[in-house]
Order: structure tokens, then sequence, then C-alpha cells
């Protein structure tokens, strides 16, 4: 009972010191964390408050942090003036299409290699994780002039078509479809059900959750899309928001309160999606990078 | 559809011919073997348990009759078909497996009906297989719900249901029971023997727990070391065993084994040493050829504590296992060996205390060097 007593009374003051000098540590880190959150989100305000003034008081000098005259004039050039439906349009279907083709063939592949035997099945995967270290941009002019050939510039087909090869989800997939137990692939085929049935009805819903979020993180990445849609789709009838807004200008040159309200215009579709499925996305973006969440 | 049910009933009234044949089956993992000329026949109706250590090839034999696995030499009939070469959706057999592999997005009628929706039965027929399953289990009361929502006895029912519902020519289980508690182990133990004896279907049942085997089987595959060691009925598995290592294995607590120090052939009876102690046995000896590193072999419950202190093995009490019905006593004899030896629930023995234990002669063995077992006849 002494030595209990003895013990309690020489470890307590180094409990509080410790936990002080840990308190203090985590409130150099918040502080850190706070001006940084800020330094990132300061040219989003700016952009939105930007938008909301009238061209008159966002080119006066100084720094005003709020708009002293609020309007709407920039929106509501650019809805009139512009072909602003159009690109929203252009960029749900394309979006829309690349994350559903994204999503099929890649799980598609993943399930071949994950599940199937069949002679040069490593060096499948091999190739894939190569062509994962490969940029886009290094492939852009063999895409734009197989899409010439195929006379597919100008079209919604040529803005997909491109965007349908994602390496980085046929990975994740076959990660998580070499972690479902054998038993129910071998349960499924003595359940009379086929490769394609096994795929679509056991291991996609068993995967839901990896679907979803592959699907949303790919949604958004193609809906934000800019260099390829803006060399295939040169026309304003297909081009999509990332493309469109270059082109929100009068022969007077550039508009900031008109840019800025355009990229917002652009922006806020994608805004949404995130505050909608948060988790799922900051899930797809763990399993990009390779930490199972 | 109807053609569909009509090769069901065929296949069952083949069955009932002729069940499950394995002849010289072989397989190999690369260089690796795995299963070596296993041949068997199960009978049609036949509840058969596959028992043995982990590693000894028996879950490889059930998949590889289920399709599952490929078979490197050898065939397997089930019914009078050839089904080697067969894809396991074709074998007419259905399968449980030791984590049940419910689908656990669908519920538990959707998991049962899947396979019947796959080759197309009628609506009304999956609806009636499924109800009828349900009943015969128990578990209509949970066919809305999926399997997060069900506890492991229940699981492992609906598993046993959707292999049911296939009516399939032989039920295959692979450890069905490992991943429940003792007590629901206990209890769904004696539900699928009820199931069995109500459906009497064939099952092969793989499992390492021999109170499983001994209490479900109609007969027992005993397999070590990529062969089969013994097939017979429990009894006498547990009475005859073939070789040193079944002995051992079956039992619980395991069988004694004692250094034979001196071996006479009398008239085709073994008269033995052991220690210090001579036993006249009457085990049949006809055809033991040596006379060297022999064992002798009792089960504890065959040796009993001899109340006059004139029994054939003498030795010291160290350990004593009460277990209600029984005590189970370590006895040290004094050439170090320890052997257990059953006693009565009340046993009045306390360790370090001296004690005389009596024989049953007609219980014993003896194993030559090979592990050949000899018994009394």
């Amino acid at each position: 009972m002494n030595h209990n007593q003895t013990s309690q009374s020489t470890t307590k003051p180094n409990h509080t010191q410790r936990d002080r000098f840990i308190d203090i540590g985590g409130l150099i880190l918040s502080l850190v964390t706070i001006v940084g959150a800020i330094i990132w989100a300061f040219p989003i305000y700016w952009t939105l408050i930007t938008s909301f003034k009238p061209e008159t008081e966002v080119i006066v000098e100084g720094i005003s942090l709020f708009p002293k005259n609020f309007t709407l004039e920039a929106y509501t050039f650019i809805w009139e003036n512009t072909n602003i439906a159009g690109w929203y349009l252009n960029s749900f279907i394309t979006s829309s299409f690349i994350t559903f083709g994204v999503i099929i063939s890649s799980a598609g592949c993943a399930y071949i290699i994950s599940q199937l035997n069949f002679p040069g099945r490593r060096l499948l995967y091999i190739l894939i994780l190569g062509s994962f270290m490969v940029p886009i941009q290094a492939l852009i002019v063999n895409h734009f002039i197989l899409m010439a050939q195929f006379k597919l510039l100008n079209t919604w087909a040529g803005i997909i078509l491109p965007q349908l090869i994602v390496p980085v989800v046929v990975i994740v997939y076959k990660q998580f479809f070499d972690a479902v137990p054998k038993e129910f692939k071998e349960a499924a085929q003595l359940d009379n059900a086929s490769h394609f049935k096994i795929l679509f009805k056991i291991y996609l819903p068993m995967n839901w959750g990896v679907t979803s979020a592959l699907a949303i993180v790919t949604f958004i990445g193609a809906w934000n899309a800019f260099l390829w849609p803006f060399l295939a789709a040169t026309g304003e009838a297909t081009m999509t928001v990332p493309v469109g807004i270059t082109q929100v200008k009068n022969s007077f040159g550039i508009v900031y309160a008109r840019t800025m309200a355009s990229a917002v215009l652009a922006g806020l579709p994608i805004a949404v999606v995130y505050l909608l499925f948060q988790r799922r996305i900051t899930k797809a973006i763990m399993l990009s990078a390779g930490v199972k969440g | 559809m109807t053609q569909h049910k009509q090769n069901n009933n065929d296949n069952h009234s083949t069955a009932n011919q002729s069940g499950i044949n394995l002849s010289n089956v072989c397989k190999n993992f690369g260089n690796i073997k795995i299963l070596e000329n296993i041949s068997l026949h199960i009978n049609s109706g036949e509840f058969i348990v596959f028992l043995g250590p982990s590693g000894c090839g028996k879950s490889t034999l059930l998949r590889m009759i289920a399709g599952l696995e490929d078979i490197d030499e050898g065939q397997i009939h089930i019914g009078d078909r050839r089904v080697d070469q067969l894809a396991p959706n074709k074998r007419g057999i259905a399968m449980v497996f030791q984590n049940y592999a419910l689908y656990p997005h669908m519920t538990v009628r959707q998991n049962m009906s899947f396979g019947l929706t796959n080759i197309g039965t009628d609506k009304k027929e999956i609806i009636r297989r499924v109800d009828e399953a349900a009943s015969t289990l128990e578990i209509t009361q949970l066919l809305d719900r999926r399997p997060a929502e069900l506890s492991g006895g229940q699981r492992q029912r609906v598993a046993i249901g959707r292999a049911i519902v296939r009516e399939p020519i032989a039920f295959l289980l692979d450890e069905p029971l490992s991943n429940l508690d003792a007590a629901l182990r206990g209890r769904t133990r004696i539900e699928l023997a009820q199931l069995h004896q109500r459906i009497k279907a064939t099952m092969v049942y793989v499992t390492h727990d021999q109170t499983e085997a001994m209490t479900l089987a109609n007969r027992i595959v005993i397999m070590n070391n990529r062969k089969i060691e013994q097939v017979g009925t429990p009894m006498e598995i547990y009475s005859k065993p073939v070789s040193r290592f079944v002995a051992g294995f079956i039992g619980s607590p395991a069988m004694n084994f004692m250094p034979i120090t001196q071996f006479t052939n009398k008239d085709g009876k073994a008269n033995i040493s052991i220690g210090t102690t001579n036993i006249n046995t009457d085990i049949n000896v006809t055809d033991l050829t040596t006379d060297h590193s022999l064992t002798f072999g009792v089960r504890p419950d065959a040796l009993s504590v001899a109340e006059n202190g004139k029994g054939q093995l003498s030795g010291t009490v160290e350990i004593v296992e009460r277990l209600g019905d029984r005590t189970l006593l370590h006895v040290r004899l004094s050439d170090n060996t320890i052997i257990v030896a059953e006693d009565i629930g009340k046993s009045r023995l306390e360790p370090n205390s001296a004690v005389s234990l009596n024989i049953n002669l007609s219980e014993t063995h003896i194993f030559d060097k090979q592990g050949k077992a000899y018994h009394v006849s």
C-alpha cells in the first residue's frame, strides 16, 4: 500500500508535465493547421466575393474582403450570354458515361486478374501497374490523332473514350476482390452462377462501399477534367463546363467578376457532390493512395 | 424446367443405387503430393466423415469431390456418372462451407433461392422448396433477414438450407460446426444427425473434431499423411484401430502407449513385459515376425483402480483431473512412463498417493515398429 502511494506520488508530476507538454504541442499544431486552412481557403473565398462585386469595384486598388455593392450581374451575364446550360449537359453526360464505363470495365478487368487463372495473368497485371505510371499528358497526342482518325473530335464519344482508362481503379478493385474469401465464388459456382453473374451479383454488391467511393471520385475527376476535353471539344456544342468557362470574355478583354462567377458555377456541382458524399470521397482517396479504410 | 426436375429425380434414383466412388485419386500441388491413391466407396444415404489432423488432405479430398479442385489421377463417380471432368455445378452436389459463404447483401430467402434462380427454376417451385427447407430447419421466421442479422447457429442452418433446396445427390460439409461455440456445436451436431435421419441423403463431412466424427458418422475415414489410414464404423475404429496413429488419434484422453521390454509369442498369443510387470495377453500375434520396438497400447477406460492393491500395473498418482462423472488419474509407473487411467467420479485418490491398476486385457493392443496394430481377436 505504502509502496503504491510512493509510486503514485512520484509518477503524478511526470504525467502532468507530459500532459502539459502535449497540450502546448497540440495547441501549436492546431494554430498551424488553422493558418494553413485559411491560406488554402482564401482564394476560394476571394473568387466567391469577387463574383458578387460589380466590375468597377473589382478593379479598385486595395483589398476589400466584402462586396460593398452586392450584385448578381456577373451570374446573370453568364446565364444570358453563354451556352452554360449546354456545357453543364455535356459535362453531366460525359462524366456519367465515363464513371459508368470506368467502373464496369475496371471491375471486370480486376475480377479477371484477381479470380481467373490464365497464362499471362501476372504480365497483364504488371502492364496495368506500368500504365498507372504513364501520365495522361504523355499520351495526349496519340489520343488526339486516334480520335481524329476515328472522326470523333467534337463528339461526346471523343471526349469519353480516352478517359475510360483509369488503371488505379483496376488496382483498387483487384485488392478488394483478392480479399473476398474464395468460398463466396465457389458457393456461387455451385449455385450455377457464371463469372459474369458472380461479378455483378456477388463481388460488386459485396464491395458496394468501394464501388460508390470510386464512382464518386471518378465522376469528380471527369467533371473537372480540362486538358483532354479542351483538345477534343473545339466547338461550343460539345464543350464541358471547365472548357466553356474559358470562353467567358468579351471584346474588351477579361471581366474578372464574370470569370470568377463562371469558376464558381463550374465548381458548384462538385462542391455539392463533395458535401453530400464527404466520407465516401475521403475513403476513395485513401484507397487510391493504397490505404485500406 | 420439367426436364431439370426430372434430371434431379434421376440423380436421386441413381445415387440410391451407387453413391460416390473414388478410385486411385491423386492430387499434387506442383511437386508436392497432397493425396496419394485414394480409393473409397461411399454408400448412398451414408453419413461418412473424413477425420484427420490439419494438413492431412481431408478438405482437399472433399473439394475434389465437389469439383473445386482438379484431380491429377484417378476417377470420381457420383451415381453411375463419371464426374471428375465436370464443372462443380454439373455434379449434382451441394456444399456447406466452414465460413458458410452466405451472400451478405442478400436475404436468407435470396441466398437459398440464388442457385435455383440461376438454372431458371419456376418461381412457384423456388418458393415451395425454400419454404419447405426453411420449415425443416425451423428458420421460416428468418427468411427476410440478412446474414449479418443472424447468429452463428442460424447462419449454419441457412447454409444447410441453401444446400437442401438444390435437392442434391450428396451434401458435402466442410467443418460446418467449427465456427460455433461449444454449446451450440453440441446442439447443432444433434440437429444434423436428426436432419440426416429425416432426409436420408448422402452426406460427406470433414472435421478434425473426433467427437463430431464419432457421434455423426455411419463410417469414419481416418486420414493421415496424404493417405487413408482406416475406414470403419466409429466403434470399429475405436476398438480395433489398424495403426498406432489411429489408436492415438481417436479417443480422448488418448490411448496409453508403453514400451514392451520383453516379448514372447506363445501359441500365437503375446506374453509381454512392461518394466518389471509380466502380462499374458490374448492379443493375436500369429503374423508378428519381430520382437523389437514393440509398444503396448491400452485406453484409459480399460484401466481401473485395483481396490486390493494387486493390479498388473502400479505407480504414483501425479495429477488428478475430476470431470464429475469420472476422474482421470495421471500415473507415473516405475519406469517413469506416465499413463492415464479412469476412476469413478468420486475417486478418493489424491496426488502422490500410490495406486495399483487392473488392465482389461480384452481391450489391449500391440503395435510393431511400423505402427501396425495387433488386437485381441
